[in-house]
């Protein structure tokens, strides 16, 4: 009798501890990106960035490890977006946004138009355009991300870079257009 | 993709992540062992009374010699016919003791 009919097939672990940190290292600074077009916020960024990842350890047993980096940003959209409905109804309640009158000293006048464009655009533009500026995803993750197809993914952004070179004009030129 | 690098700068996320969710997991698995040991246990327990009770109120077999759902008679079917009573009426008679007597009267 050979010791593998001794002892029971064991399956590794889908998701270790260790697999955790590595995911993280590798997708810190791209979710943190992300995050931060939502919320604005380095610090809140930074909060909502690391509560993804204790999500998607808190569900380790159903995390795939094929699919465990759309997981993450799919969690960390969600958290971004609830937090900043939150704090807009937040601001709404508390009057904060009309005694806010001066932005903060570190904002430039780029950032603050930029802020602004990315703002306007409606939820699911900003989440297909934003996931591809900054995700380092292909169209067809960011359709497994987002749940629709890669058809619509590239619509999608087309239309939301169309808004955002309308609002923004030049600064919206592409990295790799002959300027 | 074509990036828009000018629109969307990458910027640096603030030092010390990784300790921070190491923290943060940690916390997490201690909340789970939190929940575990106040749902899953007591309902454990719970459940095992439930079943202790069950068993220790199952029915008994009867003692020896006592056929189930037997039971020891206060009063012996009387052999006497329904009888005559007081005022015409007619009924049983079943004595049940020495001058105790058990009327029926239906």
């Amino acid at each position: 009798m050979t010791s593998s009919q001794l002892t029971p097939t064991m399956t590794p672990a889908p998701f270790e501890r260790a697999a955790l940190e590595s995911l993280y290292l590798r997708l810190e600074r791209r979710v943190f990106n992300v995050v931060y077009r939502w919320l604005w916020n380095e610090d809140d960024a930074a909060e909502v960035t690391q509560e993804a990842f204790a999500k998607v350890w808190a569900m380790r047993e159903r995390v795939k490890s094929e699919t465990v980096e759309a997981l993450v940003f799919r969690i960390a959209v969600n958290l971004a977006s609830n937090r900043r409905r939150a704090r807009r109804l937040w601001d709404f309640v508390t009057l904060e946004a009309l005694t806010a009158s001066t932005p903060p000293p570190d904002h430039g006048d780029t950032r603050r138009r930029v802020r602004a464009a990315v703002d306007a655009l409606p939820e699911k533009l900003r989440r297909v355009v934003v996931l591809g500026e900054l995700s380092g995803m292909t169209a067809k993750e960011i359709g497994a991300v987002l749940g629709i197809p890669e058809g619509t993914v590239a619509s999608r952004r087309h239309a939301a870079v169309a808004v955002l070179r309308d609002r923004l004009g030049a600064l919206m030129e592409a990295d790799d257009d002959p300027a | 993709m074509t990036r828009h690098s000018r629109v969307f700068p990458e910027l640096d996320p603030p030092p010390g992540g990784l300790a921070r969710l190491r923290e943060r997991v940690g916390l997490v698995d201690g909340r789970r062992a939190r929940l575990l040991a106040l749902t899953v246990v007591p309902s454990l327990a719970a459940a095992a009374a439930a079943m202790a009770l069950v068993i220790a109120r199952a029915p008994r077999p009867p003692p020896p010699g006592l056929a189930p759902y037997d039971h020891p008679s206060l009063a012996e079917p009387s052999a006497t016919a329904p009888a005559v009573l007081a005022g015409g009426a007619r009924g049983l008679a079943v004595p049940i003791a020495p001058d105790v007597v058990l009327y029926w009267v239906p």
